[in-house]
């Protein structure tokens, strides 16, 4: 029934949409093409497993981890392959290799880790089913569709309440103006990078939980939607980010109810090209892209 | 007391030299004016003075501290406030946003709250407008807008480029008559434009760029006859 699939499609989209935001954020600020985000969104998901077999944690903890985890990789991508070639001046391309040779990095060290197998994600919940106005939903469903939520609701509180977040949109709108009213550039990159990272961890302890499996090549695929999804709803707009990953979540769900599995991705994307047809800047077009 | 000082400052991009020994002083309390033709290096100037392009060779001292060689975001907490050439209006953020902003370096407590009530009272256009994005203001609004931005600082130095541009002279002269109140109320100011006469005309003192050097500076330079001719097109200057 329609109403369920569309719930089932804003819990997907709603993973989409937290790691879609990571890029957004980061194309916002750096205008980099951060090829490595969908490795740091599966290295949250496996820091939350670890959580979870090692100290039997429960869903909260596990997420916790995953953002901790996830933060501390983006930053630290940025610290020692990021920003010592932004310092090297000003190649665009050459950011984008080292984005690239970060992920396989990553990918590597964590098949060599955990195996290239998928794990499962032994996370216990209650088994309560939940019936509301003829929906069905569980536990686990509820608490991923909160978690994701209540994340995209904090990240625009913050980017519109507090100093660092309205900094943080300056800077993406124009760096030498935001350096010029005093804001540490390298500080706000950094933030964003814990940010937009923390929640691509985020995002993967919430995959996890949902498919009950992970593996070191979870990101690749993810990190395709993710870019995808930035690009439809408009380069460096997080609301644009939310909407388009809200959007591909559905249709995935829709196409596969509806028409058929195997149609799914290429249904998905049908739709993202006929959306960056009629909108070719995407559905909250900014001013990031032209400029600069 | 000085404030700023240029000590023959140097700044090339590439093979073509925008700055060729430029030395150049703001006492405490001043209007200094800055004029030039278009390409002369007085933006480069103020970008050298801002940490925004490096300096090659040369110094600049602000208040004692030497500050060449600084990163951009440090300018600020030292007291120097800067409204680029275009105004560097952060479109996107609302009117209210970019003014906070320009309290940045000073966190936002109750002084700077404070400091909002008065740029607000200055510009009453602007309170009206708090919550729109600064993008829909006209090109006035906007000039007051980040005009506000910089003294929400609380500035020591204020560096105005080109600060009527593109604006109706109406609007321009309203701008050139706040930048008198303002140095009235004990902000000191370097101000670029290409209006050489409105520039002169309420500066203490001024200076001509010429080609990235300093050809002429002075308090009378309106009546100098080479100014007269080369910037405020006197074609027959009475001798
Ligand atoms: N970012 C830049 N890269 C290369 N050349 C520049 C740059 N900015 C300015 N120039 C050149 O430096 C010279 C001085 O420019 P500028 O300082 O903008 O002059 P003004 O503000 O007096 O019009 C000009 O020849 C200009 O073309
Ligand atoms: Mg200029």
């Amino acid at each position: 029934m329609l109403l369920q699939q569309l719930v089932n499609g804003l819990m997907l989209g709603s993973t989409y949409a937290l790691v879609a935001i990571g890029y957004s954020l980061i194309f916002g600020v750096l205008r980099l093409l951060h090829l490595a985000h969908g490795e740091v969104f599966m290295v949250g998901a496996f820091a939350g497993l670890e959580l979870v077999v090692w100290w039997h944690a429960g869903p909260i903890a596990a997420l916790v981890g995953g953002l901790v985890g996830s933060a501390l990789i983006g930053m630290l991508l940025e610290f020692v392959a990021f920003r010592p070639i932004r310092r090297r001046g000003n190649s665009h391309l050459a950011p984008i290799v080292s984005t690239i040779g970060a992920g396989l990095v990553i990918q590597e060290v964590m098949t060599k880790i955990f195996g290239s197998e998928q794990t499962a994600f032994p996370v216990h919940f209650s088994q309560t089913e939940y019936h509301l106005a003829g929906l069905t939903l569980d536990a686990t469903q509820l608490f991923i569709l909160a978690i994701s939520f209540v994340a995209m609701l904090a990240l625009h509180l913050f980017v519109t309440r507090t100093r660092y977040g309205i900094a943080m949109r300056a800077t993406s709108e124009n760096l030498r103006i935001a350096a010029v009213l005093g804001v540490n550039i390298d500080q706000v990159v950094l933030l964003t990078f814990a940010l937009a990272s923390g929640l691509g961890g985020l995002a993967g302890v919430l995959v996890g939980l949902n498919f009950n499996a992970i593996s070191p090549y979870m990101g690749v695929e993810m990190g395709i939607k993710g870019m995808a999804v930035m690009l439809i709803g408009g380069l460096g707009s997080i609301y644009g980010a939310m909407a388009g990953g809200l959007i591909l979540g559905i249709a995935e769900v829709l196409s596969v109810a509806y028409l058929s599995s195997s149609l799914r991705d290429g249904f998905a994307f049908g739709l993202m090209i006929l959306i960056l047809l009629l909108r070719p800047r995407g559905l909250f077009a900014t001013g990031v892209a032209v400029e600069r | 007391m000085r404030l700023l000082t240029v000590d023959n400052t140097r700044v090339a991009y590439g093979n073509l030299v925008a700055l060729d020994g430029v030395s150049l002083t703001v006492d405490e309390g001043e209007i200094v004016a800055l004029v030039g033709t278009n390409g002369a290096g007085k933006s480069t100037l103020m970008a050298a003075i801002m940490g925004l392009v490096p300096v090659a060779t040369g110094a600049v001292t602000f208040d004692g501290v030497r500050v060449t060689g600084r990163p951009t975001h440090q300018m600020a907490a030292l007291g120097i406030a800067y409204v680029p050439e275009g105004r560097g209006t952060l479109c996107e953020l609302t009117v209210r946003e970019n003014l906070l902003l320009g309290a940045y370096s000073r966190r936002w407590d109750a002084s700077a709250r404070a400091d909002l009530d008065m740029v607000l009272s200055r510009f009453p256009v602007l309170s009206e407008r708090l919550g729109q994005t600064a993008g829909t203001l006209s090109g006035g609004e906007q000039q007051m807008l980040v005009i506000g931005r910089a003294l929400m600082s609380r500035p020591r130095l204020l560096l105005l480029d080109e600060p009527s541009l593109g604006l109706a002279p109406l609007i321009a002269e309203r701008i050139f008559e706040l930048i008198v109140e303002l140095a009235r109320e004990g902000v000191t100011v370097l101000l670029v434009e290409q209006n050489a006469h409105a520039a002169l005309g309420l500066a203490h003192r001024g200076y001509v760029l010429e080609a990235g050097r300093i050809v002429l500076e002075g308090s009378d330079l309106l009546t100098h006859p080479r100014v007269r001719e080369a910037y405020l097109g006197d074609t027959a200057p009475d001798l």
